[in-house]
């Protein structure tokens, strides 16, 4: 037996209590019962201590997903007013008749994978875990060869889904390309998205009072969750905001000609005698970016702000190296 | 295949919630099968049984809620009873549910049909299986499907031989036969690992940069597969000269892509030394980032940078009469 509960032993031993007991436990009784508590609870003392663990112990359930409740009976509603807590089974467990097959899980293994190097490897492998656990085992012959990976060296990645999880607003510095100085957001923020490689916020904009997209290697500070929380838009409010990108995605469009089996040829996949083409983009510095690569190689014919960024862009290159 | 890192923390708690989810569901398991089917070591899976044996909640005795026997264990066998209360897997959290999710809408396009199939029934199942009353907090769009990566897909699946023309980052097109052993990805681009029978030598190819992809009917008798690198897709070699830049926070991708291990955090501009192999392909490299990397030494190196630049100034110079 060991010798000293560790967190682990803890955090399990206080899961299990609360999803054995049906009418859920007071402070107290968990204290008195639970191992990783009852070794330290003083009867009748103050209990300052277990009560700061137990505030953080919650907080590490919520975290992984194990959702508990707290409420008053309505019989103690007059008298002494004290929390109960408990998990309830269907919070707990997937629903009934959830089933994987081989191919699944195996498909779900790969997709973990794609986090391997991010910031998301631990929830990724925790899920994983849980996945092997409903018994089935992996059949993943039509995926070998693949190793894919999705990057998040963006470091507002973890806070900002961490603010969006528990709808706490944040503010950070955010510099547009062509703005010298980084200016101030305050956001509410909805969503993560990864848009061809690309990882975009999207949420409200409260000074702008309109739901803007930020670019995550444009944010320059670090992100700073408020102890404001808001309510959480409707699915159909961010569906809406992302359609509305599409669109404007679709929308902007750039005439470019490149030489036929040049770099550029090839990386738009032009056909075999095609010197001319179009390209839609979501943010046209994005788009010079991506074109810096062959940049030797084109000519732009519309629009002319995009030839301009190009030309003040590779004037910066060139003077850095002159 | 058994880790050899010792899981702690939340995530062994994570796993001893998985794991009786797991016994419940499968008595009488040899330890070893167990441990298997984890990814976990056989000491790590013991002494999880035995924690969660122990675990009682106060007003009912430990025994009463597992049961463990002993007897068994010994003999490698883990068989865990339980108190009727528990009766299943623990489903996902919301953000270990978006993770998977969007892990599988980034694989889409490089998935085939029956493969995709399949997804569409996980996301269903995931939007559910972590909590309902909100959004997953995060999402990867699924990118085109496009033919270079439907025929390489094919390619290694089939063990077939793979030719194409391959315009490399010096500009020059070659043909190229190719035995493909992976498809590897950084983000949105897609490489191909692969024995190139043109240099001799296993090489990484970027798939955008392949065209007029042909399987050949030769079919690749392979021993077995080659454990893939997850070093990634840059490698250092001895010939490869260091160069010295200066990286911009607005650059840091560049460190992501040569030298991911190098923490690049903060605000401030790095100085970092880089091995590249082919000094030649440094204007392209460098000017993606318009002016946030920069090329201190050696002075070559910044010349083919400024030539870059230079070359290209001139060329778009041009394009200001067509409009």
């Amino acid at each position: 037996m060991p010798a000293k509960i560790d967190l682990s032993e803890r955090l399990f031993n206080l899961t299990c209590a609360l999803l054995v007991s049906s009418q859920g436990l007071t402070k107290a009784e968990i204290f008195a019962n639970v191992q990783g508590y009852k070794e330290r609870y003083v009867q009748g003392g103050d209990n300052e201590s277990l009560s700061r663990l137990f505030e953080r112990d919650k907080v590490l359930l919520t975290n992984v997903g194990v959702a508990w409740r707290s409420f008053i009976p309505p019989e103690d509603m007059d008298d002494n007013q004290e929390y109960r807590y408990l998990i309830a089974n269907e919070d707990f467990v997937w629903p009934s008749g959830t089933s994987l097959n081989a191919k699944q899980v195996a498909l779900m293994n790969l997709a973990a994978q794609v986090w391997a190097k991010a910031s998301l490897s631990k929830d990724a492998n925790n899920a994983i875990m849980r996945i092997r656990a409903m018994g089935e085992h992996a059949d993943a012959s039509s995926l070998i060869g693949i190793a894919p990976r999705i990057r998040t060296h963006e470091l507002s990645f973890l806070p900002l889904s961490t603010a969006i999880e528990t709808s706490s607003r944040v503010s950070f510095d955010y510099r547009k390309p062509d703005q010298e100085k980084a200016e101030v957001r305050n956001v509410e923020p909805w969503i993560i998205q990864n848009i061809s490689g690309q990882w975009l916020l999207l949420g409200f904009d409260l000074d702008r009072e309109e739901s803007r997209n930020f670019l995550l290697k444009r944010i320059v500070s670090e992100v700073d969750i408020q102890d404001f929380t808001f309510e959480p838009p409707s699915k159909s409010e961010v569906n809406a905001a992302i359609s509305e990108l599409d669109s404007r995605r679709r929308s902007l469009k750039a005439t470019i000609k490149v030489p036929a089996r040049s770099a550029g040829w090839f990386h738009f996949d032009l056909k075999a005698d095609q010197e001319l083409f179009e390209v839609s983009f979501m943010d046209i510095h994005l788009l010079a970016e991506e074109l810096m690569e062959f940049v030797d190689h084109i000519e732009i014919l519309s629009p002319p702000e995009l030839a301009e960024i190009l030309k003040v862009n590779l004037e910066a290159v060139r003077a850095s190296h002159a | 295949m058994p880790k050899s890192s010792k899981i702690s923390g939340t995530e062994r708690y994570n796993f001893m919630l998985a794991l009786t989810g797991y016994l419940i569901q499968n008595r009488q398991q040899k330890i070893a099968d167990v441990a298997n089917h984890f990814g976990i070591s056989e000491q790590e899976i013991h002494d999880a049984v035995v924690t969660i044996s122990l675990s009682g909640v106060g007003m009912y005795r430990p025994d009463e809620l597992f049961f463990l026997d002993y007897d068994l264990l010994e003999e490698g066998i883990v068989d865990v009873s339980f108190a009727p209360t528990l009766e299943s897997v623990p489903r996902l959290s919301t953000r270990q549910a978006a993770a998977i999710a969007s892990g599988l809408s980034y694989l889409e396009s490089v998935l085939d049909e029956s493969d995709r199939v399949e997804v569409a029934e996980l996301m269903n199942l995931l939007s559910d299986g972590g909590k309902h009353t909100s959004e997953l907090p995060f999402k990867v769009h699924p990118s085109r499907v496009d033919v270079e990566v439907t025929l390489t897909r094919q390619a290694i699946s089939e063990d077939r031989l793979l030719s194409c023309s391959y315009i490399n980052a010096a500009n020059e097109v070659t043909s190229r036969q190719i035995e493909p052993i992976s498809m590897e990805s950084n983000d949105s681009i897609w490489y191909l690992r692969g024995y190139c029978r043109t240099k001799k030598e296993v090489r990484v190819f970027r798939l955008d940069r392949m065209r007029d992809i042909a399987l050949e009917n030769e079919k690749l008798v392979r021993a077995k597969y080659p454990e893939i690198d997850s070093s990634g897709i840059y490698s250092v070699s001895d010939s490869d000269t260091n160069v010295v830049f200066d990286i911009d926070p607005e650059g840091f991708g560049m460190l992501a892509d040569y030298k991911p291990e190098y923490p690049a955090v903060g605000d401030k501009t790095l100085r970092v030394s880089i091995p590249i192999g082919d000094i030649s392909t440094l204007g392209r490299v460098v000017s993606k980032y318009s002016g946030h990397v920069r090329v201190i030494e050696p002075e070559a190196a910044r010349r083919v940078v400024f030539e870059y630049a230079n070359r290209a100034l001139g060329a778009s110079a041009s394009s200001e009469k067509v409009e």
